[in-house]
């Protein structure tokens, strides 16, 4: 297939360029210089969790798709030359969206040839496509080493694969000293792929990987992993697998007193929101790049990486970056073998790529047998005084490499690693994360003990409380510790507001309308704060941060500490609120029995509206007090949701002391695990709370403790 | 062949529904001739892929009332079950397995982990099983991801790329196709009507015979299975599987919003619902771009709160789909049924007096059983009846019934009386076994059944009514009565056919006696509090018992009713059947009774003739105190009305 059909009569009229041209023939319609058009097709993400990675693909296959048909005249086929045109469409983000569009560029667009989506995960999918059909897809930004060992002869990468992006990076730590490695990685594809290539590396340099830890995507608190390795006290920390995990890391470094003599993490540090996020903290943290502007490499076609990124900025006002250099590389590599090739038939291009050597503004580009480019290293960045600049390999380097840094090199081996030695740790950990959970909870016990209501979207409204958090401490630099009783005040009126708008109509409806509208609300407020603030994790800083250190084995995060302390303040004020306020009597009151307190001349659905304002506020100013700690995203919700409803079945509808018990059984299960279960504790604490949840729910159904109104999960 | 007789017949509303069915299935076949390329075709079979899943859904959501929060658990199940067969070979011997046994086993794998995981998850309700599914979901995922070695952990499997989507296309068309039929099959067997049953009022349908515990799971089973069929096929199409994308929460909540949608526990509903999300997607997908899940939240608030009974609800106003989404949780204190303010019922013609019952509740069992059950385990006149034997019942600290010995020998009509919080309706619960005992034991005909689920009891012969009536409020009084058959006669076979045309004899002749003739189209629930009680009389009688446990029978109930029921109630004992009578009017079951038994605080008081019983001092002063003496008189009075102030 894709046989290119010969030009007939151009039309005098002008159309557009569109990609909405019948299929089949195809005349060139423009100035009548071009004896035809090779179409591309791409599946890219406008919408979704790629979405910003998404237009950078696109920007830069558009960048080669203005240059061949602007400067460079059209694609060179023989004597002929041709214009060059891309049908793109929004996969969403889904697997199962792009692999129809792929299929739908084949059958329905008849592309020539394919350029690939944004990320490992949907290249995958649209490649298994791609191969069936016969059509290639030369691509950038789905490094995944999977996929290149299914044998596959349409698929082309110009990017570097996965398993060497450590490579340059650890082979230059390597020549300046460094002997000792730990490794975190997200258990994904690409993360995994990086991972392993790293022990590789690794070990080819002779330097001792001490331990790998892995840990689920979206992963909140990276703490426990952080304490196992700081009791290793290695001289290097690789890890990572996605931007937010960069944050992550070196939050929790920082507040652990973890100080390895550099740390290499995947994805982040080549990227300027990092700086802008972490400030002075991200100081030295090294991470690899496919590509950046200073980068040393020039070609025929584009010049200099520099030329490139001059060109690029004057399409799209924005300098590139390495996505986008990617995406035109790909385009480019295409447009290289099918000049080579003198033909668009499949089988001819597929022999120039496998032929091509060529220089580019993006590094040499020739292909391996998987399809993958072997000849451009990967680059190092280093993140020094708040600039981002290329310190390997040395052809492209800018500056020189720091390490090791400050005084953490020494490596005198792992002090307290022994079991019981962590144990203190563990137990700090646990008590730390249990304070946070059960003023997390608190409001959704409540709720559900005083107006039967299961507040589904409770997770949000935490959320949204530390949004409110981190927006106070981003543009006038409040303290998230300061700003907790402003959110708590603008939480409260936000509860009144859906109490009187939605839940008001639900509480006496059966409990899956109010489950499904609950959970109605929650999907609203995820995508609704990712519009606004994008799915990036966010962090408040606080000015109680850093980590007082007991002994050699035991720190007590400051933050956190202070978490406590106030966690426990609003328990005690709460339960003394329900105790000796007429209000709380009144809550008490009606929990027990509505149609009581209704004869006794209470008016419940005041009541309720003052629960659920209060429950919210408590909410709101409890995702505040933990916004310098949790990773601020618009997704953090649904987790503390079901973790909420584990602590609540377990503990006793809303009984203050039994959230605080329940919270701190499960933040010592969840610390516990994490810490002393190697390689897979991280993910092991994240099933932890749903097992317990399951497993309270099926063996004692009546609830482990009193509360304000029975459990009784067997009854309708 | 009947069933396909059936579907042709009906009236002109039906005609152009079953039209319109049979166009859009011919349409879908010709589709591939008629020049739908690859991609319409997969997105096709993508959409296939949610209506099966909603249809699934549905079967345990819609039709038996557990709403799964975690259903894509069994379709990524199927997809990695499927996914590590074909990958493993092909990793060690270059084949990889076939596709056919792969998503075979894959679906079996689902099925039976579905079997295992709801016969725990399925004793919890409402809400409790909802979120427990959910953390099933989440745990599993979760597994799958930490079990690398069998996975692939989270980096997933591939599988070798085949791609023949005309093939797809049509193997899920028969699949989905198939799938809809036997749902629409299904729902009018007497197995989908006690699904039906068990979601209106469990405890009650499991008094009645019904194995709800079994059917449910087996449903719940089911579903899983053939949800992790279509997983399978998936990831045989997708040619990759790793955990976010098998696992998604998206896939349960477009099975909930096209079921929804189309219309909660209906047939169609699921179909139409998912169809109908995946054009209304289109639509906000072109013109909302990121705002498009936003506007899904807002569409699922708006479903549920504007539109509660769907698509199909909009356009059938007496139809089957649920009238309310889910059942109200109990408030705290709830009016018990049979409060004053129901008790009246508007004039109904009296009946005949003793209506002729010739086939209604002995010798027509075994017609309405298609003979298959007989009198094999019938008693034979003169053997032993029900017998409980030092029953003891306690409650936390409380004894509720202490060593109580009762007997009512076959054909007997005992009255069990006694001030209020004595223990009568314990005492009912334990031989009804549903509660258990903490002592004695419960004989019938001499067998032990005190370790016996409360179904079975049923299908020996006993059935009872409720203090609290429980009827099934959204179905017909119709419904109610075919529904109350005996399941302990009926088979496999039995299970899987419709209504026979004996059944429904027996239940008009019984609705005739019971003066509910008129009012056998009507949603149970719209009954008034006495008719209900009758209701629930004759559903206790459908199932041609031997003994009847009658709990407060006219507790509620129109006094001019009162009469009536004591007629029918001895026309009925006249041809056999025993009953236990648990009353508060006294002068009823003087009336009725040749032995009475009266408990105070859990303990025998008295056992007698009722004229034996009323002249026991102890008795007297159990009923009225040592002050109340003057209320003798109202006790002598056989016709009197002592209603007690029981609520």
């Amino acid at each position: 297939m894709a046989i290119l059909l010969l030009a007939c009569v151009p039309l005098a009229a002008a159309c557009s360029d569109g990609p909405d041209d019948p299929a089949g023939a195809r005349p060139e319609a423009g100035s009548g210089e071009f004896a035809g058009t090779v179409r591309l097709g791409a599946a890219l993400s406008e919408t979704g969790r790629y979405a910003v990675e998404g237009r950078d693909s696109r920007q830069g296959y558009d960048t080669w798709l203005t240059w061949v048909n602007e400067t460079y005249g059209g694609i060179r086929v023989g004597d002929q030359r041709y214009r060059a045109e891309i049908v793109y469409y929004d996969d969403e983000s889904d697997a199962d969206t792009a692999g129809n569009l792929t299929q739908r560029l084949i059958d329905d667009d008849r592309v020539d040839f394919l350029l690939g989506p944004y990320s490992s995960g949907l290249t995958t999918g649209t490649s298994a496509i791609a191969e069936a059909n016969d059509v290639l897809m030369v691509e950038g930004n789905g490094t995944s080493d999977t996929m290149f060992e299914r044998g596959f002869r349409n698929l082309f990468l110009v990017a570097t694969i996965a398993s060497d992006y450590t490579r340059s990076g650890i082979e230059a730590l390597a020549a300046r000293g460094a002997r000792t490695a730990v490794i975190a990685h997200e258990d994904t594809s690409f993360a995994t792929a990086v991972a392993r290539g790293a022990v590789r590396h690794l070990e080819a340099n002779g330097i001792e990987v001490l331990a790998v830890e892995t840990y689920p995507k979206d992963i909140q608190d990276t703490s426990a992993i952080m304490t196992k390795f700081r009791d290793l006290d290695p001289d290097l920390f690789v890890g990572g697998g996605h931007y937010n995990d960069a944050v992550l890391f070196v939050n929790s470094a920082e507040e652990l007193g973890f100080e390895p003599g550099g740390m290499l993490i995947t994805v982040g540090p080549s990227n300027p929101k990092l700086v802008e996020e972490l400030g002075d903290d991200v100081h030295g943290v090294l991470g690899p790049t496919q590509w950046e502007p200073s980068m040393a490499y020039r070609g025929p076609y584009f010049g200099s990486a520099a030329d490139y990124s001059g060109y690029y900025e004057s399409l799209w006002g924005e300098p590139p970056v390495y996505q986008a250099a990617s995406a035109t590389a790909a385009a480019l590599a295409l447009h290289l073998a099918i000049e080579a090739a003198g033909s668009t038939d499949t089988g001819a291009v597929r022999a120039a790529l496998r032929e091509l050597s060529a220089d580019t503004f993006y590094g040499p580009i020739s292909f391996d047998d998987r399809g993958v480019n072997v000849s451009k290293p990967m680059g190092m960045v280093q993140v020094l005084d708040g600039e981002i600049v290329v310190v390997a390999p040395d052809g492209a380097a800018t500056a020189t490499l720091q390490y090791p840094l400050g005084d953490g090199a020494a490596g005198q081996g792992g002090s307290g690693s022994s079991g019981l030695g962590r144990l203190p740790q563990a137990i700090v950990n646990g008590i730390a994360l249990g304070g946070m959970y059960a003023v997390l909870v608190l409001g959704f016990s409540v709720i559900w003990g005083v107006m039967g209501v299961i507040n589904f979207a409770h997770g949000e409204f935490v959320m949204v409380g530390a949004y409110l958090a981190w927006l106070a401490n981003d543009l006038w630099g409040v303290d998230p510790f300061l700003s907790v009783p402003a959110v708590f005040a603008v939480m409260t009126v936000l509860g009144y507001g859906v109490q009187r708008v939605l839940v008001d109509r639900v509480i006496d409806r059966p409990h899956l309308v109010s489950l499904l509208v609950m959970f109605g609300l929650a999907i609203i407020l995820q995508n609704a704060m990712k519009l606004v603030f994008s799915a990036d994790f966010r962090r408040a800083d606080t000015a109680l941060d850093g980590s007082w250190r007991v002994t050699d084995s035991l720190t007590v995060p400051v933050t956190r500490f202070w978490i406590l302390v106030i966690a426990l303040g609003v328990l005690a004020g709460l339960s003394l609120m329900l105790s000796r306020t007429r209000l709380g009597k009144g809550i008490r009151a009606a929990a027990q029995n509505r149609e009581a307190a209704r004869i006794v001349g209470i008016d419940v659905s005041k009541v309720y509206l003052a629960t659920f304002a209060l429950c919210i506020g408590i909410t709101g100013a409890a995702g505040a007090l933990v916004s310098p700690v949790l990773a601020v995203q618009p997704f953090q919700g649904p987790p503390l949701t079901l973790k909420a409803f584990a602590i609540t079945a377990m503990a006793g509808l809303g009984s203050v002391r039994g959230a605080l018990g329940g919270a701190m059984v499960l933040g010592l299960i969840e610390a516990g695990l994490a810490v002393y279960v190697e390689g897979v504790g991280t993910s092991l604490a994240v099933v932890a709370s749903f097992v317990i949840l399951v497993a309270a729910l099926v063996l004692r159904p009546q609830g482990l403790f009193g509360g304000l109104r029975p459990v009784d999960a067997t009854a309708a | 062949m009947n069933a396909l007789r059936q579907w042709l017949a009906g009236g002109p509303g039906q005609v152009a529904t079953r039209a319109a069915a049979a166009v859009a299935l011919a349409w879908l076949v010709l589709l591939p001739s008629l020049g739908a390329g690859d991609s319409t075709l997969f997105t096709m079979t993508l959409m296939f892929t949610s209506v099966a899943v909603a249809i699934n859904w549905n079967l345990t959501g819609g039709f038996t009332g557990y709403v799964d929060f975690g259903h894509a658990v069994w379709f990524g199940l199927g997809a990695y079950v499927t996914a590590i067969l074909m990958s493993l070979q092909a990793n060690s011997l270059g084949i990889g397995w076939p596709p056919v046994p792969a998503i075979v086993i894959g679906a079996s794998a689902a099925g039976a982990l579905a079997a295992l995981i709801g016969r725990a998850t399925m004793r919890l309700k409402g809400p409790y099983f909802s979120i427990a599914m959910l953390g099933t979901f989440v745990a599993v995922r979760e597994i799958v991801r930490i079990w690398g070695g069998l996975t692939g952990g989270g980096v997933g499997l591939t599988l070798p790329p085949y791609l023949n989507r005309q093939l797809f296309y049509y193997v899920e068309l028969v699949l989905v196709v198939g799938l809809a039929a036997l749902v629409w099959w299904l729902r009018r067997t007497r197995f989908g009507a006690a699904l039906v049953a068990i979601r209106e009022d469990e405890l009650g349908a499991e008094m009645r015979g019904i194995a709800t515990t079994r059917l449910k799971v087996a449903t719940f089973s089911f579903a899983g299975a053939s949800t992790g069929l279509f997983g399978g096929l998936w990831a045989y199409q997708n040619t990759f599987v790793d955990p976010d994308i098998a696992f998604t929460e998206a896939r349960t909540l477009d099975a909930i919003m096209g079921t929804l949608l189309g219309g909660l526990g209906t047939v169609a509903g699921p179909v139409l619902g998912s169809v109908a999300l995946y054009w209304l997607r289109e639509v906000l997908w072109a013109n909302l771009l990121d705002y498009h899940l936003v506007a899904q939240g807002v569409l699922l608030i708006l479903v549920v709160l504007l539109v509660p009974r769907g698509i199909v609800g909009a356009f059938d106003r007496r139809g089957r789909s649920v009238r309310r989404l889910w059942r109200s949780p109990p408030s705290g204190a709830g009016t018990p049924a049979g409060s004053p303010t129901e008790a009246d019922l508007p004039d109904l013609p009296d009946g005949p007096d003793s209506p002729d019952l010739p086939d209604a509740t002995h010798s027509g069992q075994a017609a309405a059983a298609g003979g298959t059950r007989g009198d094999r385990d019938r008693p034979g006149p003169g053997r032993a009846g029900l017998e409980g034997a030092g029953i003891v019942k306690r409650f936390g600290g409380l004894t509720a019934v202490d060593g109580v010995d009762i007997e009512v020998a076959p054909g007997e009509m005992v009255g069990l009386i006694g001030p209020n919080g004595s223990g009568k309706t314990t005492l009912f619960d334990c031989l009804s076994r549903v509660v258990n005992a903490d002592g004695g034991a419960i004989r019938l005909d001499g067998a032990d059944i005190s370790g016996l689920a409360p179904h079975r009891v049923a299908r020996l012969g006993v059935s009872r009514t409720f203090q609290i009536i429980r009827v099934y409020r959204d179905l017909t009084v119709r419904e109610n009565m075919e529904l109350s058959i005996q399941w302990g006669g009926i088979g496999l076979r039995g299970l899987f056919r419709r209504t026979d045309s004996a059944t429904r004899a027996k239940a008009e002749q019984l609705m005739e006696l019971l003066m509910l003739d008129g009012l056998s189209d009507e949603p149970a629930g719209t009954l008034s509090g006495g008719q209900r009680r009758l209701l629930e009389i004759g559903m206790a009688l459908m199932s041609d018992p031997r003994l009847v446990l009658l709990d407060e029978a006219t507790s509620g109930v129109n006094p001019s009713l009162v009469e009536d029921i004591k007629d029918r109630l001895r026309v009925i004992n006249e041809q056999g059947v025993a009953f236990l009578l648990v009353e508060h009017n006294v002068g009823f079951v003087a009336d009725l009774c040749e032995r009475v038994v009266v408990l105070d605080a859990g303990s025998k008081l008295a056992e007698g003739t009722p004229r034996q019983v009323m002249d026991d001092p102890a008795v007297v002063e159990a009923y009225f105190g040592a002050a109340g003496r003057s209320g003798e008189a109202a006790a002598h009075d056989p016709g009197g009305r002592t209603e007690g102030c029981e609520t």
